[in-house]
């Protein structure tokens, strides 16, 4: 059965640590910004207005909605309104490959334009550098680097 | 040009780590406004007495709520979070899995002081 869970000191900082409250924008049928919550930009950017239209496009595509940028993570979900409509909740949060990207650098040895590369990658880009991004696919064979990738990230979370 | 296979793992893992929460917007007066078209515009069980002992409160004295439940389908982190249309004051109810960290290091791609 549910019920309330009383928080112990660990699980407290667990939770704090784990995730900053996201940024709550609701986006109405016409993809314009009706609300938005605490620490929220008062003017929404060009780049901000495209990453949620493009979050609530995936919604409407039925794809995953999940998009990982350079510094956020947005999540799309929609919403049924009580005069039947449909809005879409877009949340942001702040986001940085940095400490997977430098521990993959010190397990393959990349070097530091080779782990821009990687970082570029991950933040959806193309790595302006191409021969770091080639010389990148050389020092991590592909198996070997998911492996350890993979071992990382289930280390790091249960 | 194709993204590096281990570019690729990282943000796939990262992805679904993220799963995409529920959301319910309520009005000051604790009335549900949007909800996800699943829900039949009611939230699950489980929230119901947390989310009636929040608005029991006034509404001045009504400050962001971050809280552990344990649901039927498990442990789930549930924030509730004032915003305001400009006209009157709003709050949306997220609900996403709440997955415990093993140990004190960042979870890989997050943020900054959260991961």
């Amino acid at each position: 059965m549910g019920g309330s869970h009383e928080l112990g000191p660990n699980e407290v900082d667990q939770l704090a640590a784990l995730r900053e409250p996201p940024v709550l924008y609701v986006l109405d049928a016409d993809l314009r910004v009706a609300f938005s919550s605490a620490g929220a930009e008062r003017e929404v950017s060009r780049e901000l207005d495209a990453a949620l239209r493009a979050a609530v496009h995936d919604v409407e595509a039925g794809s995953d909605a999940v998009r990982v940028y350079r510094d956020r993570i947005v999540r799309a979900t929609p919403l049924s309104t009580t005069d039947g409509g449909v809005a879409y909740a877009v949340l942001l949060e702040r986001f940085s490959a940095g400490d997977l990207v430098r521990q993959a650098a010190a397990r393959f040895g990349l070097t530091p334009p080779e782990a821009l590369a990687l970082a570029e990658m991950i933040a959806g880009g193309h790595p302006a550098d191409a021969a770091a991004s080639e010389s990148l696919g050389q020092k991590i064979p592909s198996a070997h680097g998911e492996h350890f990738i993979e071992r990382l990230l289930n280390e790091a979370v249960e | 040009m194709t993204m590096h296979p281990v570019a690729q793992v990282i943000v796939s893992d990262i992805t679904q780590r993220r799963s995409v929460p529920l959301v319910y917007l309520f009005d000051s007066a604790g009335e549900l406004i949007a909800w996800p078209p699943a829900s039949q515009r009611a939230i699950p069980v489980d929230l119901q007495p947390l989310v009636a002992m929040y608005f029991a409160a006034p509404g001045a004295t009504r400050p962001p709520l971050r809280e552990l439940l344990e649901m039927r389908e498990g442990r789930f982190s549930v924030q509730i979070t004032p915003y305001s249309d400009g006209v009157e004051e709003r709050y949306a109810v997220i609900i996403e899995r709440f997955a415990v960290r093993a140990r004190p290091s960042a979870e890989p791609g997050q943020l900054s002081p959260a991961p």
